[in-house]
């Protein structure tokens, strides 16, 4: 008897230690799809839609209290227990529901969420619910889509870009590319650009989809181009910043940059701003092909977020969980603040208006951590105004 | 922390694949050789230590008998029966331990190499040593339309039968290398090979879960792995090759299909052992091949 349970528990022994084995072994794995990643945009002047994980979120940004949901007459919602309800979206899905992008308004009421799960989400706004068809695309979706004349421009993460009928979903048609379509595409009049992770910087007629020229941009591109008078501006995984003629897709100058450039530049009265994943900052004058006016060492970490530009101030947000503030003029790092996740998402700017409720201008800045998913400091002092998490 | 090793591992990988006609399988496949052929002694360490702590067993189970009241003593004679026959007790931790964080490297390098998601593409940037290679990220994930960034699919056969091979092969890698316990000479229920049985029954399944729950990169690996490593014990001449249904309490000298010399331990024991202590014919110093 004795021995049987000895036999037992060694058994059991190794069977423990088996199960050790895999706890740890998948802990120290990465999970295959990452819940870190947020997106903000705003709604309507002062509402913030905050995209994280599974949930999509609107926010004040007068006080970062979660929006209430309000009736037709302006009343606020209930639920059973008579607590007031908040504008929340959760989609369980099939899983792999996750949001890297913002959704985009479909039309007054109605948001278009496009969801890593391969589906495009239709969000009723005042009710706060998944609703009405959802469409399924073959492939995951990690980009926004951008909406112009009744038709829906929607990249795919593994290759390919679609339009699809903003009335029944329905595809009008495609441009294939050799690799996944990660950036929001950028409708200027007649003509839709778009980059891809295949070098290639795209310009196609937005109505029937005819290719009109494609670049070779010599890396992977994340990032949507910038458009000004005739001139694309974007940076890729060639370490460099691209100047490219809209009309014939020519590169006409281009500036090497430290590491992989992962989102848009800014362009402000003529400047270029742009950050990389060195944690560098650049200022470049357009006037004349990319010409340096300043670059700075920010960040210890990668600088994934477009450089916020407002007033005298460049404001960056990075990896190593800090917002900088830096001079516009010189480059220079003026006040830095610490955050509790890494910043991802682009900055936001609110500022007073008719719109919006908020005393001075705010910027938002989405972090990786749920405790501080966002965060409100003053443009001018940088001061912390308020913070919401879950 | 991982960065010293997970950063040369991203850079060999996408190396490959520049060389190899961009095929990510083909690189994964070529990889999991080198890194297995880096490995190679510490893999022969580990697979003698544990054949010779096995076959002392007999010997242990005596000096636990004998010195059942006395711990200390007993300690001080297992300690002496491993010097006398060269032994290392941890000498099967050792290069385990030291494997387990290339293991650990290698399939983060995998993840991040097959990037799918936007934080995992992030993670990527700066790890690549060799200039360059830049130009090639992201690899290109796809392989008889699967996409190995993705974990298998269902509805997908092809997708679906990695994570079954996976099991597969680690249970034949397993059943094949690993030494198989001698019976007691007493009768009485063998604790290694109870161990060992339920290893066996373990490991597979634990790694099929990993196929599961990660991409399908992943699977193409453990199956490369295991395979080269039930090569690589057939080349070594220390396969334990039997009939895969037999058990662990089988007597494994006449069972040996291969019919190479057996496994033998390396100590060069002072004294003799005689049949009527282990029941066994005593082990022979091994020959180089």
């Amino acid at each position: 008897m004795e021995r049987s349970v000895k036999t037992i528990r060694h058994r059991f022994g190794g069977m423990l230690l088996a199960l050790v084995g895999l706890v740890l072994l998948g802990a120290c794995g990465p999970v295959h799809i990452d819940p870190r990643w947020s997106s903000i945009s705003t709604i309507s002047g002062d509402q913030i839609l905050l995209a994280f994980g599974d949930r999509l979120s609107l926010v004040n940004a007068t006080d970062g209290k979660a929006v209430p949901l309000v009736d037709a007459q302006g009343n606020i919602r209930l639920d059973p227990e008579g607590n007031p309800r908040v504008w929340d979206v959760r989609h369980e899905g099939n899983g792999q529901t996750r949001f890297y992008n913002s959704p985009v308004l479909l039309d007054e009421d109605t948001l278009l969420a496009p969801s890593y799960d391969r589906r495009l989400l239709t969000i009723d706004l005042p009710v706060a619910r998944v609703d009405g068809p959802q469409r399924e695309l073959e492939q995951n979706l990690v980009s926004s889509p951008v909406i112009g004349d009744g038709l829906i421009y929607q990249g795919l993460a593994d290759h390919d870009l679609v339009a699809l009928d903003a009335s029944n979903m329905q595809e009008v048609w495609r441009i294939p590319t050799g690799h996944g379509v990660w950036a929001d595409p950028l409708l200027v009049e007649d003509t839709l650009y778009f980059t891809s992770m295949d070098h290639f910087l795209y310009a196609v007629n937005a109505q029937s989809g005819e290719l009109l020229w494609k670049s070779d941009l010599q890396g992977a591109l994340t990032s949507t181009p910038v458009y000004n008078d005739g001139h694309l501006y974007v940076g890729g995984f060639a370490k460099k910043v691209f100047d490219v003629s809209a009309e014939t897709g020519e590169i006409l100058a281009e500036y090497p940059t430290a590491e992989w450039v992962w989102s848009a530049p800014t362009l402000v009265d003529g400047v270029l701003y742009v950050s990389d994943l060195a944690g560098k900052v650049y200022a470049l004058e357009t006037s004349n092909g990319l010409t340096e006016k300043w670059q700075t060492a920010a960040a210890t970490r990668a600088i994934p977020p477009s450089p916020l530009v407002a007033e005298d101030v460049v404001v960056v947000g990075s990896r190593d969980q800090k917002v900088y503030w830096l001079n516009r003029e010189t480059g220079e790092v003026i006040d830095s603040k610490d955050v509790a996740g890494e910043v991802l998402a682009n900055l936001l700017l609110i500022e007073p208006g008719e719109d919006s409720n908020v005393s001075e201008p705010l910027v938002i800045v989405s972090t990786s951590a749920p405790q501080e998913l966002l965060v409100a400091f003053t443009l001018e002092r940088g001061q912390r105004v308020w913070a919401y998490g879950r | 922390m991982w960065d010293f090793i997970i950063n040369p591992f991203v850079t060999t990988l996408t190396f490959l694949y520049s060389i190899l006609g961009q095929n990510v399988v083909l690189a994964i496949v070529v990889f999991t050789v080198l890194v297995r052929l880096i490995t190679y002694p510490l893999t022969i360490q580990q697979q003698r230590s544990t054949k010779a702590m096995q076959q002392l067993q007999p010997e242990l189970k005596k000096l636990q008998e004998k010195y059942k009241n006395d711990r200390e003593k007993l300690a001080q004679e297992q300690m002496a029966l491993y010097r006398q026959y060269g032994i290392n007790p941890f000498g099967g931790c050792l290069p385990l331990f030291i494997q387990l964080p290339i293991m650990l490297g290698l399939y983060q390098a995998i993840i991040f190499a097959l990037a799918a998601t936007p934080y995992q593409l992030i993670e990527l940037s700066g790890r690549l040593i060799i200039p360059g290679l830049d130009t090639l990220v992201p690899l290109q994930n796809t392989f008889l339309g699967l996409n190995l960034t993705q974990p298998p699919n269902p509805a997908n056969v092809i997708s679906f039968a990695l994570p079954i091979l996976v099991v597969v092969t680690t249970w034949l890698q397993f059943k094949m290398t690993m030494p198989s316990t001698p019976p007691s000479s007493d009768g009485k229920p063998n604790q290694g090979a109870a161990m060992t049985q339920s290893m066996s029954t373990i490991m597979p399944i634990m790694y099929g879960f990993f196929a599961l729950q990660f991409s399908v990169g992943l699977s193409i690996y453990f199956i490369v792995s295991n395979i080269l490593g039930i090569i690589q014990y057939a080349l070594m001449g220390k396969t334990s090759i039997k009939p895969v249904n037999t058990t662990d309490s089988g007597d494994t000298n006449t069972n040996r299909q291969t019919g190479s010399t057996p496994a033998v331990i390396e100590a060069k024991p002072s004294r003799p052992k005689s049949k009527a202590q282990t029941g066994k014919t005593p082990a022979k110093p091994s020959k180089a091949k």
